[in-house]
């Protein structure tokens, strides 16, 4: 797992070896030639480029800059986020740029949680990562965004007279999934095709990309949190599923010096009826870690130890600094070092 | 493992938090050349479309003839489509229809049956009769 200090190194050094150069992230007009240049020149996509003035003709294309206000990247640009290696455009395509808006779609997500949740397991933070950040998640952000699908083969955009030009603005991609016939569909898992989600998901990533391209390594920054992690509203209690809590809880006193947890009976209402309530307290001294209500004893201090654990876990800093939000000579981690997951 | 992820558990994508999406996608303007109850609407392509259109540089404004009554119509990114009949309106009426079909988010319009409601849970937390005074408390 990774510690502050080490997420600040990663943020500020390594955004070469995540596939792009740092002299991309120049801003400014003059960066964006270069940057088209550079993913020209390094990336595995190869087709013809995009030039600016086609792809400042495709009203799609136009509105969906409006919409996420991202008026200072060149339409050339956002046009190439749109095509997908399957789609069989003669235009170059946006492999290059999702793999790197991958990268740091990954890292500022889990630097989020790492930073706001310090203590989570890792199995949990790896799956919270995964709800922001999975094509699914993704797609659904995508189709928000009131992006439009071409998913025709190119075969059969060639009968329909329609060129390559015109596609621009739309997510062009050759769709896995096919309604054959009412009621049978014919799924493809091949390097020509592609799920929905998966191509929704590649658009956000080269997306991310693309910003990270003109606008500079805080801009994508801002960009995911905007965008991708601020609006995204995930219940970290609902999702933490502990399945002995009592034991975990003793192991946890144990190992952080407390003393052993104790549970007492704090309110109760018809012990003799059929809806009996009861509410007990975790105790460590003289220090409540916990409380739940059930209707019978043990299932109420099984909650109280699971509320006990929630509230360990779900630890979070009061005023929490991500090292990729302040300048790197400003940046002072919390010498702060989690004991980790709780072994039973 | 003692402590694992609840794969079931949904989230929600709030817009409007961190950033704000116009769900409104596309506008069409349907107008007749002849009939009498496009007059308005003609007017208001005359004076007005590159108007709206240079305000609403996130919604795709696109003028349509055919005949029958005239009609604004959005397109949403939910899928949905809104039209609105706008038969003899003047072209002050038609722009307030216009405003309404593009600050609408495209979801079905739905009876709202409670004073309240939020994706959020309550701030205070919900009231417990165990926790209130011991004095005061009702006992079975």
């Amino acid at each position: 797992m990774f510690t502050g200090p080490r997420l600040a190194f990663l943020s500020r050094q390594s955004v070469s070896k995540l596939g792009m150069r740092r002299s991309l992230s120049a801003t400014g007009p003059a960066a964006s030639g270069a940057a088209a240049e550079y993913a020209q020149k390094h990336t595995k996509s190869k087709g013809d480029p995009i030039s600016e003035d086609l792809a400042a003709t495709s009203s799609a294309l136009q509105t969906l800059a409006a919409r996420l206000h991202l008026k200072d990247i060149p339409y050339s640009t956002l046009a190439r986020t749109l095509i997908t290696d399957t789609s069989g455009s003669r235009f170059a395509n946006n492999s290059g740029l999702a793999g790197f808006g991958k990268s740091l779609l990954a890292f500022y997500t889990y630097e989020h949680f790492m930073i706001n949740y310090p203590r989570l397991p890792q199995r949990v933070l790896r799956h919270a990562v995964d709800v922001y950040t999975a094509p699914r998640a993704l797609a659904e952000v995508a189709k928000l965004w009131g992006v439009q699908s071409e998913t025709r083969t190119p075969f059969a955009r060639y009968l329909a007279n329609v060129k390559d030009e015109s596609v621009l603005g739309r997510l062009a991609y050759i769709d896995a999934v096919e309604a054959v016939e009412p009621g049978v569909t014919k799924i493809t898992d091949s390097k020509t095709t592609m799920h929905a989600d998966v191509a929704m998901a590649t658009f956000i990533r080269a997306l991310v990309a693309a910003v990270y391209a003109h606008r500079g390594l805080d801009g994508a920054r801002d960009f995911i949190h905007q965008y991708l992690i601020k609006p995204r509203k995930l219940d970290l209690q609902s999702i933490i599923s502990i399945s002995r809590p009592t034991r975990e809880l003793a192991v946890l006193c144990s190992r952080e010096g407390l003393e052993a947890p104790v549970s007492r009976l704090m309110a109760e209402s018809g012990r003799y009826s059929n809806t009996p309530v009861f509410v007990v307290g975790v105790f460590s001294g003289q220090s409540k870690l916990g409380e739940g209500q059930g209707s019978s004893l043990k299932e109420a201090r099984t909650r109280a130890a699971v509320n006990a654990l929630q509230a360990w876990y779900l630890y979070s800093p009061i005023d929490p600094t991500a090292p990729s939000a302040a300048p790197a000579a400003e940046y002072k981690p919390q010498p702060y070092v989690d004991g980790g997951e709780i072994v039973i | 493992m003692p402590v694992q992820p609840a794969k079931f558990i949904q989230s929600t994508f709030r817009n409007g938090v961190g950033s704000f999406v116009q769900p409104c996608t596309k506008i069409v303007l349907r107008y007749c050349n002849w009939g009498g109850s496009s007059r308005g609407m003609r007017k208001l392509l005359n004076e007005n479309i590159r108007q709206i259109a240079a305000e609403n540089p996130e919604i795709e404004v696109v003028v349509q003839k055919k005949s029958g009554h005239p009609i604004v119509q959005g397109f949403y990114a939910n899928g949905n489509i809104k039209s609105v009949c706008v038969r003899n309106y003047e072209p002050s009426k038609i722009l307030e229809k216009i405003s309404v079909v593009r600050n609408s988010s495209g979801e079905k319009l739905r009876k709202y049956n409670r004073a309240v409601e939020s994706k959020n849970e309550s701030v205070r937390g919900i009231w417990s009769p165990f926790h209130v005074d011991a004095e005061h408390r009702y006992r079975i």
